[in-house]
């Protein structure tokens, strides 16, 4: 009886593993395995190097750049993102009119609901130096007309914008959601404690928001240390490199050129980068729980 | 010196309507006050307005005989216990206590003897370095009491503060409360919906409905001259028994019939009841204040009894009602069955006579002159 359940129950269990071993785990063991090769599609022999592609990586200063880059747009993204998200979630959540708390969650949540591609480009469209609606509004005023994406002082602050703007409205529900469930009777004993608007947003506020904001980071660590439409569709890594994330050097040299084992070994790396964040995060939310 | 006295107040929290209609009270130095309602009554609402949570609509509140309609929270010098507790959770047990010392700037050594003498007082001093959710329910609770009392307020505000806890320790707390009241000997004001702990606390009962004030008075008063059929049947468990009969008047002596059985009253309630007119009435009897025996001039059958120990209840269908009747198990000679026919007497001294029309209590109480 219990042989025939468990056997039923591995037979029901099987197609399911059978797509994430498909799906996940072999992308993935081959990635691994191609990186230590120097396979390249259009090469019939592939032959083992060894740790050959890592080193030469680690030694290439435009991958170290778009380490670099990837970092530095993961650290300014993330922080605005955060900020100002927790900022909007605690003045609408301040609303005293539930109507208007409505209207703007939806209004604020909207750039979220884009797929990146659309947001990316109509962003390219009204940024655009010929056409675009911005420089239209600048040109008037006497300011210079830019080519946004083109400038090497701009291209890569508009990257941050753009995500920001686009991904800043996650954060938003999230805090937003859980300042709805923060008890209002701490609010009210603060009160009575003597604790004005800030003292009440330093001491029951944050400590109560710390595992959402957490979370927020961690996965918007995450997603920004992956971006590659945004950068690919507007800058395409340029000007000179400034924009070259991991993952848009991943394509230039590894995609691009065919040298499948050099891009496996980048793979590698950034996973392992995000592994190394996300592990720094998940250990204090897991820390957090248990208090 | 702490009185504090509402005048007038009324609340409103859309300006439509009222949660609170003209709520007037004068509360001496030191008395324990408790509002009692069902559910949805304001006695939240008033509680708030008292510690400057929600603005007063209209109306004036005194604390100390001064106007506090205008006062901030924190410089009302009160101090609240919320029934959820509202401990701050990312705090230990010291830092709760300790919080509103801390921003008032309080010297560290001063905090730190007053936490300290607090949680003595409620034996937390163990606990102080746990954090709230290492606690148990009725230490928890005792940490918010801890919070209010470091605060050494004039008034002691406390919404349905056990009502979080089971029966038993809902109990022992309760008697805690009363110790707490002698030792720190402050003016409180008690929320609860709960009559018993409103009758065991209270020096004072103020009891509610829809915003309303129904009765003040002592327990006692309350118990034994409810102004009308609300607090008549919201004070005392079991709930009063409610009859129709008719109010008469034989040979000039107010006489209650039920059912065709006549009652004499006695002569207090004759003086009470003077220049009231005959008239329909609904009858309230405790179950407490029915006597069973052979030689009752009421008969009903017994539905279904109920055994708690020291008394039993018994369902009892008559008089084209349901009542309930409490006999002490010490006077029950045996167990009732189901179907039982029994018979049982009211004794006129402990009849309530309402108005049909109205629910006010007929009787006109001439305070003083009735032993209670
Ligand atoms: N913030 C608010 N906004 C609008 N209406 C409210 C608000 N708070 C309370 N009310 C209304 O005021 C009335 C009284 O509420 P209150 O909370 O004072 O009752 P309560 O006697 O404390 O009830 P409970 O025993 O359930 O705590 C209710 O009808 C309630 O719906
Ligand atoms: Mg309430």
């Amino acid at each position: 009886m219990m042989k025939a359940d468990k056997r039923f129950a591995v037979f029901m269990v099987l197609p399911a593993l059978a797509v994430m071993l498909i799906m996940t785990v072999y992308p993935m063991a081959s990635t691994i395995y191609y990186s230590f090769t120097d396979f390249r599609l259009l090469r019939r022999n592939i032959s083992f190097t060894g740790l050959k592609n890592y080193a030469s990586l680690l030694s290439n200063e435009y991958f170290l750049a778009s380490v670099w880059n990837t970092v530095k747009f993961s650290l300014l993204a993330v922080t605005f993102e955060v900020v100002l998200g927790f900022l909007t979630a605690l003045y609408v959540n301040s609303l005293k009119s539930l109507r208007l708390q409505k209207v703007l969650r939806t209004v604020i949540l909207l750039p979220y609901l884009l797929p990146t591609v659309t947001a990316a480009l109509s962003w390219r469209m009204m940024l655009s130096p010929n056409y675009g609606i911005v420089n239209q509004f600048l040109a008037p005023m006497g300011l210079p007309v830019h080519n946004w994406f083109r400038d090497i002082h701009t291209a890569f602050a508009m990257l941050v914008v753009i995500d920001v703007w686009q991904n800043m409205p996650f954060v938003f529900l999230m805090v937003y959601a859980a300042l709805q469930s923060i008890p209002q009777e701490q609010y009210k004993a603060a009160r009575i404690d003597g604790a004005g608007t800030i003292a009440q947003v330093w001491y029951i506020t944050l400590p109560n928001l710390r595992t959402a904001l957490m979370l927020c980071t961690l996965l918007r660590t995450i997603d920004t240390f992956r971006i590659f439409d945004k950068v690919n569709l507007l800058t395409g890594g340029g000007p000179a490199g400034s924009t070259t994330t991991i993952t848009q050097y991943i394509y230039n040299s590894g995609i691009k050129s065919l040298k499948f084992g050099m891009g496996s070994a980048c793979a590698i790396i950034m996973t392992g980068l995000v592994l190394v964040l996300s592990a720094l995060y998940v250990r204090d939310i897991m820390n957090q729980r248990s208090i | 010196m702490s009185s504090v006295i509402l005048k007038n107040i009324r609340k409103s929290y859309d300006n439509e309507s009222f949660a609170i209609h003209d709520f007037s009270i004068t509360i001496a130095d030191r008395e324990f006050i408790v509002l009692v309602g069902p559910s949805g009554c304001g006695k939240s609402t008033v509680l708030n307005m008292i510690a400057g949570l929600e603005d007063i609509t209209d109306g004036e509140l005194f604390i100390d005989g001064e106007l506090m309609n205008d006062v901030e929270p924190q410089s009302r010098n009160i101090a609240m216990v919320f029934q959820s507790y509202a401990l701050y959770p990312h705090m230990s047990v010291f830092g709760n206590m300790a919080f509103a010392l801390k921003l008032q700037h309080t010297p560290k050594a001063e905090i730190d003897s007053r936490v300290r003498e607090a949680a003595e007082i409620l034996g937390l001093t163990k606990y102080l370095d746990r954090k709230p959710k290492e606690l148990s329910g009725g230490q928890r609770q005792r940490v918010a009491i801890g919070r209010a009392i470091v605060r050494k307020p004039k008034v002691f505000l406390m919404d349905e503060p056990l009502s979080n806890l089971d029966a038993k320790l809902r109990t022992q707390m309760r008697s805690e409360i009363l110790k707490l009241r002698r030792r720190i000997n402050t003016t409180f004001i008690y929320v609860t919906h709960d009559q018993t702990e409103a009758m065991t606390l209270g020096d004072r009962i103020v009891v509610m409905k829809d915003g309303r004030i129904q009765q003040t008075g002592t327990p006692q008063e309350v118990y034994s001259r409810p102004t009308n059929i609300f607090t008549a049947g919201f004070i005392g468990t079991p709930q009063m028994n409610f009859l129709d009969a008719e109010l008469e008047i034989r040979d000039g002596i107010y006489c209650l019939n039920a059912g065709g059985v006549i009652t004499v009253l006695p002569q207090d309630k004759q003086n009470n009841l003077r220049s009231v007119n005959p008239q329909p009435v609904t009858a309230g009897v405790r179950p407490e204040h029915i006597t069973l025996g052979d030689g009752g001039k009421f008969s009903g059958t017994v539905d279904i009894s109920e055994h708690l120990g020291s008394t039993i209840h018994l369902h009892v269908s008559t008089l084209g009602t349901d009542m309930i009747i409490a006999v002490q198990t010490m006077n029950a000679q045996k167990g009732f069955a189901s179907g039982e026919k029994i018979s049982y007497s009211l004794d006129g001294r402990f009849i309530h006579i309402f108005s049909k029309e109205t629910g006010k209590n007929l009787e006109r109480y001439d305070y003083g002159t009735f032993g209670l």
